[in-house]
C-alpha cells in the first residue's frame, strides 16, 4: 500500500462523459460537492436533470451501490439509473447516476419559513429512517449537510456513503453526531445510532452555539448531561425537547416508536404548525430525488 | 489476521538501529507499520518528515503528519485502509484466479457486487491486532491527551465490528536508561482500559524509535502463538465465493 494518495480530478464544467459498458453520455453541468472519497455534479442527459457521484475507488462505489440496490430492492421508481466507469486522464473512475435532489439545509430553511417547519422537516426524516431501518439497514452518516429540503418543506436524506447492515460497524460517520464521540455507546449499527444522530441534528438546529462549544471539550468532559443542558437552554422549540431527551438517552425501543412520539409532538403544537401546507405535504406521494453533497464528513469508516 | 503497528510520534529517532530498518524487520514478519507524525505548534522538521516517512514506506503502511485534533480521525483512516489494503490484496488475487483480471474495473458491472461484498464482509470480520507505539520523549507531553483520545476513539471502532479487535500500547523511552519501550497497556478490546493511560508518565529525552518497534515485533510476534488458536475461527476462506 502506498502513502497518503490525494487524487484529484479536475473534469471542466461542459464536459461531456461517456460510461464506456453501457455507453450513456453525461455533461457535467455544475459540481455539487467533494469529499475525501470523490465527487458529486449535476449532470444533463437526454434533456433531464441528474445527479452523478464519482469515486476516486471502485470498491467503495460499488459499495454504496451494493446497499442502495439492497434498500430499493422493492421499490419504484428506482434510485439508481445507472452504474459504469468513463475514463479520464488515462485513469478510470467509476460512477453511478441518481435523481438531482433541488433544496436547501434544515437550518436554513427553518431561518427563512419559521421555526415550526422543523416538525415537518423531521418528521420526513423519521419516516426515512424507519424505511431504512425496517430494512435491516442504518443510514450511519446523518448530518445537517446529508439532509435537503426542497421549497415545500419536503426532504430527502442523501448520501449513502454511511449506510450500514444492521449489527456491522458503521461505516461513515461525523463526530459531533456520533454517540461515541459522546461516551454514549459504540459504533455497532442499530436503530438508535440514527435516532441519536438525528437528535444532534434537532440540537444542532435549536442551539447550535451551545452545541458549538460542548463540542470542542476534552472527551473526559463531553457526555450525555451536557448534552440535556444544551437542550434544556435552547430558547425555542419547547415542545420538541422531550424528545430530544430521549433521543441522546436512546431510550425509544425503536425508530418507529420515536417516529410515533414525533407524531404525538406534532399534534400538541398544530395550533403554531402550517397546517395546510402541512396537509399537502403529508399525502404527497413520496417520489424522491435527490442531490449528493458530499461529504465533509470528518470521519468516515468502512469496516 | 492483520497486525499493524501504528507508530505516534513528533520527531526523529535519536538512540540505537535506524528505525527504517526496524521497520522493515516488521515487515518481514507480515506487521504493516504506519506512522503519524503530530504536531500542535511548530514544525516537525525536515529530517523528522523525512523519517516518518521512510518507516511507513519500509513498514509496508502509510504515513501523515497531522494536527493533534486530526489524530483521532487520522489513526481510523489508517487502520480502516490498512484492512482494506490487505483484504483487497488477498481478494484481487482470487479475481485473476477466477476472471483472469485483478482489477475491479475489468469486470463486468454485474460481477463487481458480488466481489466487493466478499470484501466487505472480509473486512467486518478478520481479526485485527494493532500495537501502539506512543513516543513519549519530553516535547510529546502536551499532545498526550489527544493521544489517548485518539486510542480510545479506536477502540470503540474496533470493538463495534464483528471479527475480534484488540489493541495494546507501548511508549518509548521506558522509565530508567536500560529500557527502550514499556508496555503500557496490555492487549485489550475495552475502551475503559485505554482513559487510565500515561497518567503518570515521566517524560524523558531520547528517543529510540528503532530498539522501540524491534521490541513491539518480539511481543506481537509472541503474543500470537498464545492467541492464535482463539482468534483461528475469524479466518475465512474466500476460495469459490466470489464466482
Amino acid at each position: 500500500m502506498n502513502t497518503q494518495s490525494n487524487q484529484k480530478m479536475d473534469i471542466t464544467i461542459g464536459a461531456t462523459v461517456q460510461g464506456q459498458w453501457n455507453k450513456n453520455k453525461y455533461v457535467l453541468m455544475e459540481k455539487l460537492g467533494e469529499g475525501a472519497n470523490g465527487q458529486v455534479y449535476l449532470v444533463k442527459s437526454k434533456q433531464r436533470k441528474l445527479a452523478m457521484k464519482i469515486a476516486y475507488d471502485p470498491v467503495d462505489l460499488q459499495s454504496e451501490v451494493n446497499t442502495l440496490a439492497a434498500l430499493q430492492k422493492h421499490q419504484d421508481p428506482s434510485y439508481i439509473f445507472d452504474v459504469d466507469d468513463f475514463s479520464f486522464q488515462h485513469k478510470l473512475y467509476s460512477f453511478y447516476v441518481m435523481p438531482y435532489f433541488k433544496g436547501i439545509s434544515i437550518t436554513e430553511y427553518v431561518n427563512q419559513n419559521g421555526s415550526s417547519w422543523l416538525y415537518v422537516i423531521g418528521a420526513h426524516i423519521l419516516k426515512q429512517l424507519v424505511s431504512i431501518h425496517n430494512k435491516g439497514y442504518v443510514f450511519g452518516d446523518l448530518k445537517m449537510s446529508n439532509v435537503i429540503v426542497d421549497q415545500h418543506g419536503k426532504c430527502q436524506v442523501i448520501d449513502y456513503g454511511g449506510a450500514t447492515e444492521k449489527g456491522k460497524a458503521v461505516k461513515q460517520f461525523t463526530d459531533i453526531y456520533d454517540r461515541a464521540y459522546w461516551g454514549e455507546g459504540s459504533r455497532v449499527a442499530d436503530e438508535h445510532f440514527d435516532v441519536f444522530a438525528m437528535s444532534m441534528l434537532m440540537i444542532q438546529t435549536m442551539n447550535p452555539n451551545g452545541l458549538e462549544k460542548a463540542a470542542k471539550m476534552l472527551p473526559q468532559h463531553r457526555n450525555i448531561d451536557m448534552l440535556r443542558k444544551i437542550v434544556l437552554q435552547a430558547q425555542s422549540y419547547d415542545h420538541l425537547k422531550p424528545w430530544v431527551i430521549k433521543g441522546i438517552t436512546q431510550s425509544f425501543t425503536s425508530s418507529l416508536e420515536a417516529k410515533q412520539y414525533w407524531h404525538q409532538l406534532m399534534k400538541r403544537t398544530s395550533s403554531k404548525a402550517p397546517i395546510s401546507s402541512l396537509h399537502g405535504w403529508w399525502l404527497y406521494p413520496a417520489f424522491i430525488s435527490a442531490i449528493l453533497m458530499f461529504l465533509t464528513s470528518v470521519y468516515y469508516l468502512l469496516w | 489476521m492483520i497486525k499493524q503497528i501504528l507508530l505516534i510520534t513528533d520527531g526523529c529517532s535519536n538512540v540505537g538501529i535506524d528505525p527504517v530498518v526496524a521497520a522493515a524487520q516488521a515487515k518481514e514478519e507480515q506487521i504493516i507499520v504506519n506512522v503519524v507524525g503530530v504536531l500542535d505548534q511548530g514544525d516537525i522538521g525536515e529530517m523528522g518528515a523525512q523519517e516518518i516517512k521512510q518507516i511507513a514506506h519500509a513498514g509496508g503502511g502509510m504515513s501523515s503528519i497531522v494536527s493533534t485534533h486530526q489524530l483521532a480521525q487520522t489513526v481510523q483512516m489508517m487502520t480502516r485502509k490498512t484492512v482494506m489494503g490487505t483484504i483487497q490484496h488477498v481478494v484481487h488475487k482470487e479475481l485473476k484466479k477466477s476472471f483472469g483480471t485483478e482489477h475491479l474495473q475489468q469486470l463486468p458491472i454485474d460481477k463487481r457486487a458480488k466481489a466487493v461484498e466478499v470484501m466487505e464482509n472480509m473486512t467486518e470480520s478478520i481479526p485485527i491486532q494493532v500495537a501502539l507505539l506512543i513516543d513519549s520523549s519530553a516535547s510529546m507531553k502536551s499532545k498526550l491527551p489527544s493521544v489517548k483520545e485518539a486510542i480510545a476513539d479506536l477502540c470503540i471502532s474496533l470493538q463495534s465490528r464483528m471479527g475480534e479487535g484488540k489493541l495494546c500500547v507501548f511508549h518509548y523511552p521506558g522509565l530508567n536508561r536500560v529500557d527502550d519501550v514499556k508496555l503500557s497497556l496490555d492487549w485489550t478490546d475495552q475502551v475503559q482500559h485505554v482513559y487510565p493511560l500515561f497518567n503518570k508518565l515521566s517524560m524523558r529525552g531520547t528517543t529510540p524509535t528503532g530498539p522501540a518497534i524491534l521490541h513491539v515485533i518480539d511481543y506481537m510476534i509472541s503474543s500470537n502463538h498464545i492467541t492464535a488458536p482463539a482468534l483461528k475461527g475469524g479466518q475465512i476462506q474466500i476460495e469459490d465465493s466470489i464466482s
